[in-house]
Parts: C-alpha cells; sequence; structure tokens
C-alpha cells in the first residue's frame, strides 16, 4: 500500500455513494439511554453518519426493539398490578380510602415477597436461567416501587394507595413515549430509512444453514440474513453496525469471508467500508470476481400465477 | 364499541372517527388545492371523498371468517356519516365561510377536542385487566402526537387561509400557490394521513373481532374484548399502528426541533431502563 494512501483521510464521499450502514438494536438503544460505557462511540458513529453516510434500519431491528417495549411494559405493570390485587385481597377498606404511610412498606414487602414466591414456585421455566431472569425482573419493579414510595413519604404528600398505583403506572407510560421519541429523533438526526420486508431479498435456508455455523444466536443469524438480502438488493456495500462483542463482531472476519457482508463496532464501520471502495466493485461482482456464488444465497422470486 | 361504564354506554371509535375523517379530509382538500373551493365545504364532497377513503381504510384488515370486507366497509361508512349527521359539527362544516378565518379555525379546534376526549375515555377503558399495557400506552401515545400535529397543522391552514382569494378570479392562483407552499409540508401531511388511517384500522380490527354479527358493529351492543384476538394477527396490525406514529413524529421533528434528553434517574424512570434493556 503506496504511503500517500495511507494518510488519505476516509473517502466519505465515495462512501456516501456507495454504502449503507445499518445500526443494530444496540446501537439505537444506547443512543437514547446513553449509557456512559458506550457514549463516546455512539456519538463518534452518530457524528460520522450524520455526514450524509445512507443509514438504514432493518426489519428486524425495529420489531426487536418494540417487542422491548411491549415485554417491559407488560412486565412493569403486570407487576403493579399483582402487587395490588394481594394488598387489597387482605386489606379492609378499598385501596382508594387507604392513605400511603410507613405501614405501607409493609404491605409492599408482603406482596412482593408472593411475587417471588410464586415465581420461584412455577414449573413453566425453560431454565433456571429465565427463571433467575425473572425474579430479577420483578426486583427491578420492587426497587423502583419503594423508591417512589420513600419519596412520596418525604414530600408529606397525602396520596391514597389507589392513586399511588395508578401514578406509578402513568409514570411509567411517560416514559414509554419519551423513549419512541428520542427513537424518531435518532432517526431524523441520522436521516434513517426504516426498511420494509419488500425492500430486503429474501435469503435462502443455506445461508442460515452457514452462518449458524460460525453465528450461535438464531435472533443474530436473522439479522445477518436481512442485511446480505439488503445488501444485494441495493447492490451497495453494507456495514452492520453493532456493540454485541460477544457473537458476530468476534466472528466478523468469517462472516466476511462467507457473504462480503461488513460488520463493525461503531469505531470502525467506516474504515470497513472506505476498504471496500478499494475493490472498486459492487458486492454482486467482487462476489463474482472471488467465486462466492450468492446466488445460492437469495430465493428466487415467486413468479405471479399465470406467468410461465 | 362500548364503555359500559356505570349503566351508560359510550359509543367511541365511531364517535372520533367523524372528527378525524373531518381532519383528513379538510387537510387533504389543501393539499389538493381546494382550500379556497366552496364546494369543498358541502356534504356530497365530502360522502365523495369519504367512500374512497373508507375503502382504503378497511382494506387488508384480516377479518373474522364471519365479517366480508364490503359489509364492514359499507357499516363503518354509513356509521361516520351517521354521526357527523347527527353532530354540531356538520353544522360548523357547512357554515364555514371562505371571508372568515375563525369558522374553520373553530371547526378544526372543535374536531380535535372531541377526539381528545373521546381518547381519554378510551385509554381508560383499555386500562382493564383483560387488555395487554401496551395497548392504552399507545393510544395514549397516539393521542398526543395527533393533537400536537393537528395544532401544528391548524396554524399552518389559518396561515394558507390568509391567502385566501379576494376575487373570484383569484381563485384559481391563490389555490395554486396554496399548493406550492404545501409541498414543503407534504411528508408530514402523508405521513399524518398515514398515522390517521391505520388509528382508524387499528379500531376496526377490534371491533370486528369483538362483535359476533353486522349488525352490532360501530354500535354500543358492541363491547371491545381482546378474548378472541390471535396475537399472529394483531401483532402485524400493531407494529403498522405504532411505527406509523414513530415515523410521523420524524416527520415532525423537522418543523419542530426538540432536544428530548431522557432523564433515567428517578425510580420509575430507572425501571423503565433496566426493563426493556432487559427484555
Amino acid at each position: 500500500m503506496k504511503m500517500n494512501q495511507e494518510t488519505e483521510g476516509l473517502r466519505l464521499n465515495q462512501i456516501k455513494s456507495f454504502c449503507i450502514v445499518l445500526p443494530d438494536s444496540c446501537i439505537l438503544l444506547n443512543y437514547i439511554f446513553n449509557e456512559e460505557e458506550f457514549r463516546p462511540k455512539i456519538e463518534y458513529f452518530v457524528g460520522i453518519v450524520m455526514e450524509g453516510i445512507p443509514c438504514e434500519i432493518l426489519p428486524r431491528v425495529n420489531v426487536e426493539i418494540t417487542k422491548k417495549l411491549v415485554g417491559a411494559s407488560g412486565e412493569y405493570v403486570g407487576t403493579i398490578r399483582k402487587c395490588r390485587d394481594i394488598i387489597q385481597a387482605y386489606c379492609t377498606p378499598i385501596l382508594s380510602e387507604v392513605s400511603v404511610s410507613k405501614s405501607t412498606a409493609q404491605h409492599l414487602e408482603y406482596a412482593f415477597s408472593r411475587i417471588f414466591g410464586g415465581i420461584s414456585g412455577r414449573t413453566d421455566f425453560r431454565t433456571y436461567g429465565d427463571k433467575m431472569q425473572a425474579i430479577s425482573r420483578a426486583r427491578v419493579v420492587e426497587t423502583s416501587v419503594l423508591l417512589e414510595l420513600w419519596e412520596v413519604l418525604n414530600s408529606r404528600e397525602k396520596i391514597t394507595l389507589s392513586a399511588f398505583f395508578d401514578r406509578l403506572e402513568s409514570k411509567f407510560k411517560e416514559k414509554y413515549i419519551e423513549f419512541c421519541d428520542k427513537q424518531s429523533l435518532f432517526m431524523k438526526a441520522l436521516n434513517a430509512k426504516p426498511l420494509k420486508e419488500g425492500d430486503i431479498a429474501q435469503t435462502s435456508s443455506q445461508l442460515e444453514e452457514l452462518l449458524s455455523k460460525c453465528v450461535h444466536n438464531p435472533k443474530d443469524v436473522g439479522l445477518l440474513c436481512e442485511a446480505f438480502g439488503r445488501m444485494y438488493k441495493t447492490a451497495k456495500w453494507c456495514a452492520v453496525v453493532t456493540i454485541d462483542y460477544s457473537d458476530i463482531v468476534k466472528n466478523n472476519a468469517t462472516i466476511e469471508e462467507l457473504t462480503l457482508l461488513s460488520i463493525s463496532d461503531p469505531l470502525y464501520f467506516a474504515y470497513h467500508l472506505d476498504r471496500k471502495i478499494d475493490l472498486a466493485l459492487n458486492p454482486k461482482d467482487a462476489a463474482m470476481k472471488l467465486k462466492l456464488n450468492y446466488k445460492e444465497f437469495i430465493k428466487p422470486p415467486t413468479l405471479p400465477v399465470g406467468v410461465v | 364499541m362500548s364503555l359500559a361504564t356505570n349503566d351508560r354506554s359510550l359509543d367511541i371509535p365511531s364517535q372520533s372517527n367523524a372528527p378525524v375523517c373531518l381532519s383528513i379530509y379538510l387537510v387533504d382538500a389543501c393539499k389538493q388545492g381546494r382550500l379556497f373551493s366552496i364546494d369543498t365545504y358541502n356534504i356530497d364532497s365530502l360522502n365523495s371523498w369519504l367512500s374512497g377513503w373508507s375503502r382504503r381504510t378497511v382494506s387488508n384488515i384480516p377479518f373474522p371468517s364471519r365479517f366480508q370486507e364490503t359489509g364492514v366497509e359499507r357499516i363503518f361508512r354509513d356509521k361516520v356519516v351517521g354521526k357527523l349527521e347527527k353532530s354540531d359539527l356538520l353544522n360548523m362544516f357547512e357554515s364555514v365561510d371562505v371571508d372568515d378565518i375563525d369558522s374553520i379555525e373553530n371547526l378544526l379546534a372543535e374536531s380535535r377536542n372531541i377526539v381528545r376526549s373521546n381518547l381519554e375515555t378510551l385509554e381508560n377503558f383499555l386500562k382493564q385487566s383483560e387488555f395487554p399495557p401496551f395497548l392504552w400506552m399507545e393510544y395514549s401515545r397516539f393521542s398526543r402526537v395527533f393533537i400536537e400535529t393537528s395544532e401544528f397543522m391548524q396554524k399552518r391552514v389559518v396561515k394558507w387561509f390568509e391567502l385566501r382569494p379576494k376575487r373570484i378570479s383569484q381563485i384559481h392562483e391563490r389555490s395554486r400557490q396554496t399548493r406550492a407552499m404545501f409541498s414543503t409540508y407534504e411528508k408530514l401531511v402523508d405521513d399524518y394521513f398515514k398515522t390517521l388511517s391505520n388509528y382508524m384500522r387499528m379500531g376496526i380490527f377490534m371491533e370486528v373481532w369483538s362483535c359476533n354479527e353486522e349488525s352490532e358493529l360501530f354500535t354500543e351492543k358492541c363491547i371491545w374484548t381482546f378474548r378472541n384476538i390471535k396475537p399472529r394477527l394483531f401483532e402485524p396490525m400493531f407494529f403498522e399502528f405504532h411505527d406509523s406514529i414513530g415515523q410521523l413524529r420524524q416527520s415532525f421533528f423537522a418543523f419542530s426541533p426538540q432536544e428530548t434528553k431522557i432523564d433515567f434517574s428517578k425510580p420509575t424512570d430507572w425501571a423503565f431502563k433496566q426493563l426493556v434493556q432487559m427484555a
């Protein structure tokens, strides 16, 4: 490699023309939650994509984030209401006539102990790990409820137990709405395009089997198949950007060898795409040159009925 | 749909469908360059527009085998028209004077207020334990987004209304000018239409899966229930609704920049973050 090539900056104009960046759900979530550990990486990623690099959100990424919201809301409200029902079952006046006081802590302690006991006694968990995770989630709810209780008591606010529980649900809803807005702001900042199924070439089970040999999480395999399908539909170099080091970043060299798909940490993706520019070929032509039969990995389109 | 509340039934979705339809109709009229046309404020024009709209809205909703798309579409349209004809909105609509800005502002504001009030009641209804929590949260989100976007659009409509023609010869030119100015907001308007359409589609979906026969559809006899709903059919409908609101927000933020720094330090906020990350 010549010295002047090494000292050149990234060829952003060419990256903008010939490449697409596909952030994983963890990138969006870390942007929204502003986690300190990854903040510099996410800021760098956002900054460089805002220079005009096409950014697209794969359907699976969108579905995954929505399902997380759905799961979290179900968990929180479900646990709050179980707590409420347990307390109401033995409390003589209805909760709308019981004021929040320091003895509320005793009621909550009893209710949550029943909830944890209920989870521990269940036999329908697939693994012990799943059971522990269910208990951890319930503990998160317990922690937040008790802290909210102490805030109410410290402020000397007069509120019924019923209104207290309603307020907790309402606060959670506010965060749900704020989260969704922040997600939209991320999309706007990056001018990100949410993809539909029709935007992606359908991939074959062969690709799935091939990727499963090095990537063990089926969700990650699905994500890579979608990214591959997008790359070959658009004939533009695609980089899946993620901070999931456990599986797909760890195996990025193998994945690239098999599919030409780039998998990168946010700090490296632009460099990897810049290297693709060196090939001076689009992914399909590069695959042919490297004797990679990418057509095997794409399902042939089904013809409409009556077309021969 | 009926919300049996202390023996009083409230026919909510149909009541909010009429003002929602009216809002979309007016913005669409603006998009078509017909905002200053007297014919726009005519029940026949509205009915004609509604036929096309209701057909598009009802298409591809998964129905139980006891219902047909054409039947549901006809009933839906008839109910919307029926509600409109019985409400004060129709009088306000037909009384719009193209020389009086207040008449159209009042119409838009009244539509919005009716929808807001109905959505609050719907949200409370959906908090019952048989409905998943994300459903009432999503409707609450929709309500907020609808109100904010509608208020924003109203200000734009009022601005364009100020360009109303002073002479008959100006009608054609002024409407073209409005259409050109409108093109800046075209994406926002398209996303607004899509979101409102998906709101109605969700409502129709809930209705058909809660009712037993056509005669119950969009009446107080049909009480929404989640018991009969198949997750594999509900999920795409809900995701479409959820995503369209997100897309609308993305378009809206282009005109109303916001820096949403979410604070996750408070207890419930912290719980939200933990549970999303653990999900």
